[in-house]
């Protein structure tokens, strides 16, 4: 299986689509306003005209390309391509602006790189024995898992705790129209029949994610003055590598972890990371002022989550992230089920993912040392241009190969309810979770209590969707104690 | 992040407010709609279960947060976030987007993809104030671009438009 998969992706085209997409990856990541999400949203139709594997090979690299690329901007311009690379422009910024660009990209290049190797050697090492596990989970148990993750998203995808229960709840609504998947009788259709196959998920997460996104393009904003920096410091930053190992495996460490945990995202492990970083240090008063440390924790850290939001993902077939999420959309369209199935049915497959992913972290080397000063120069894309194309892309690409126009209407109404929340401050990830979750999650739950003498107390007396609901009681818990905190904190500062 | 205590912009109070009502509304239907479900004994959860349990902590969340922004709006001053120019020109430039955003598949439907597509990038252009002279070319191209890939390299069903039936027939 090994060798079949190395054979499929070393084909010329595969590598040759591999290195194109994570080119395009690292360039959509360098552009402020265009995210990883984005760029895997707007690709997922590409990816109807060709093989499984040419798909996910492209989307793969684009992951890994993006979620590097925000950092060449964020360091020779002070613009952070991506809201992850926000943190490495805190010391990246400053190292340009003392005529270390060089050094600084080339730090960021490296603790990627290697940020995103150790990733996938969790993802290979976690993921197999994890699906084999799985194989023996019944409904309870995947009705426990996909509580949990919901429990996750909301007490830590951002927003209040208030409002994320609101964006869950609501999302799990929206995923209950449609036909019932037991009893097969009509929810909420109000009488079209295009509702009763329910809300496609690709074009509902492509609306609310990207769609809305063109319409916050439409809003005016202010652009900080640019400057820039010679690059070019490989042979510096590889003396460096002695003093940044500890850095860059413990932020690895930590991408990972917050990568395997749904819901929490990159920014989050970037953060973690340097705030890590910072308190180990022995000069923490230099952190921002341009220490590599800084650079280094959290570049490793937001290319390592790549891996670990792979794991629940293919293992379990619950998303880790937004990326995760519009991967496991392709994934459907393309007749697959994420879960350990996929382990069974298609392991050539879930091999080539594996060697993708370790591939496009390979090839972020020679992008990130090499071009570095052009790509920056992709920041200065005019969003007079970006905006119309980034919005009739939004709005036809998901839909387009459904060949009905109810698929453009469901964009279009989630980018303005993503939109609309988004200005009141709800979290969006919970309401994409819950789309793709809840169907999983009501259907485990019925099919619980439709067994032989069945109860509530089937949750509690069956070790894994006890573990979980406990977990999920204690992520809660957690969250109530850190808004409480944060509300204080406010308190005293007003 | 709108914590308690902590002051928000007439904007996100705004939104805020709007939001959750249309969610109370939604869940309201929703709660009606679930009474005339159909209730089996081998299925104890049914199809109504879950779509309650949804929409009433949806009512209760989008209540607990109007009610936490209600001493915002009564107390302290909202504080605007921009200058009264700078949110002018924002709706000036957000709202057309929306309008035409929803008109476009009506157009699709009306006028075909090609054409559609045409006029709504085009009128997108404009709202970003790109000059006339640049913005009919680059509409051209896009749509013509994304006819191309859709048609040719997906294979996909592109709407001819009902106008174009009419002129056929």
């Amino acid at each position: 299986m090994i060798v079949e998969a190395l054979g499929i992706l070393f084909l010329p085209k595969h590598i040759l689509l591999l290195i194109l997409a994570v080119g395009a990856g690292v360039i959509v990541g360098a552009v402020p306003g265009l995210t990883s999400t984005m760029a895997i949203g707007l690709l997922v139709p590409l990816t109807f005209a060709v093989t499984k594997y040419a798909a996910f090979i492209l989307l793969l690299g684009i992951y890994s390309g993006a979620m590097y690329g925000g950092a060449i901007t964020a360091i020779l311009l002070n613009l952070p391509g991506t809201p992850t690379s926000a943190v490495t422009a805190l010391d990246g910024y400053p190292m340009s602006r003392k005529g270390q660009g060089g050094l600084a990209i080339g730090i960021a290049t490296l603790s990627s790189t290697m940020g995103g190797l150790i990733s996938c050697l969790f993802l290979i090492f976690l993921s197999l024995p994890l699906a084999n596990v799985a194989i023996y989970f019944g409904p309870p148990e995947y009705f426990a898992l996909g509580a949990f993750s919901l429990a996750v998203v909301i007490a830590l995808s951002g927003g209040t705790l208030v409002k994320g229960l609101v964006s869950m709840a609501f999302g799990v609504m929206l995923a209950t129209i449609g036909l019932d998947p037991i009893v097969q009788f009509p929810r909420f259709t109000l009488g079209f029949t295009e509702l009763l196959v329910g809300i496609p998920e690709v074009p509902a997460i492509i609306g609310l994610f990207c769609v809305s996104e063109a319409i916050r393009m439409s809003e005016p904003m202010v652009m900080r003055a640019t400057v820039q920096s010679s690059t070019g410091g490989l042979v510096a930053t590889v003396r460096m590598l002695p003093r940044l190992w500890t850095t860059i495996v413990k932020s690895s460490l930590i991408g990972t972890f917050v990568g395997i945990l749904p819901g929490i995202g990159a920014l989050m492990a970037s953060y973690l990371s340097y705030a890590e970083a910072k308190r180990v240090s022995k000069q923490p008063e230099q952190f921002g002022k341009g220490m590599p440390e800084g650079v280094s924790a959290s570049e490793a850290a937001n290319n390592a989550v790549t891996g670990g939001a792979m794991v629940p993902m293919l293992a379990l077939g619950i998303p880790g992230d937004t990326n995760t999420l519009m991967i496991f959309g392709a994934m459907i369209i393309h007749g697959l089920v994420p879960g350990p199935s996929l382990f069974n049915e298609n392991v050539s497959l879930v091999y080539v993912i594996f060697g993708a992913i370790i591939l496009a972290n390979l090839l972020i080397l020679p992008f990130g040392l090499g071009l570095a000063r052009y790509i920056a120069k992709c920041a200065l894309i005019d969003r007079k241009y970006l905006m119309p194309t980034v919005a009739v892309l939004a709005i036809t690409g998901a839909s387009i190969g459904y060949g009905h126009v109810y698929y453009f209407w469901i964009s279009i109404i989630f980018g303005l309810l993503g939109y609309l929340l988004q200005k009141a401050k709800f979290p969006l990830l919970p309401i994409a979770m819950s789309l793709i979750l809840a169907p999983l999650i009501e259907r485990n739950f019925r099919s619980s209590l439709m067994m032989p003498d069945a109860g509530l107390m089937l949750f509690l007396s069956r070790p894994v969707p006890l573990l979980c609901l406990i977990l999920s009681v204690l992520v809660i818990g957690f969250g109530i104690q850190r808004e409480r905190r944060l509300a204080a904190q406010a308190g005293a500062d007003e | 992040m709108t914590t308690p205590g902590k002051t928000m912009t007439r904007e996100v109070l705004v939104a805020e407010r709007l939001a959750c009502v249309i969610v109370i509304i939604l869940s309201a239907y929703c709660m009606v709609e679930t009474l005339g479900f159909p209730q089996l004994r081998a299925d104890p959860g049914g199809g109504a279960l879950f779509p309650r349990i949804a929409a009433g902590l949806a009512i209760l969340g989008s209540l607990i947060v109007l009610f936490r922004g209600l001493p915002a709006s009564r107390h302290d001053e909202p504080v605007e976030s921009n200058t009264d120019f700078v949110l002018r020109l924002r709706r000036s430039s957000t709202t057309p987007t929306i309008i035409f955003s929803i008109a476009y598949p009506w157009l699709i439907m009306k006028a075909g993809f090609l054409v559609a597509t045409t006029i709504y990038v085009f009128l997108l252009m404009r709202i970003m104030q790109v000059p006339l002279r640049a913005a009919a070319p680059y509409a051209i191209a896009v749509s013509g671009v994304l006819y191309f890939v859709f048609v040719f390299v997906l294979e996909a069903y592109v709407p001819v438009g009902d106008w174009m039936h009419w002129v056929v027939n």
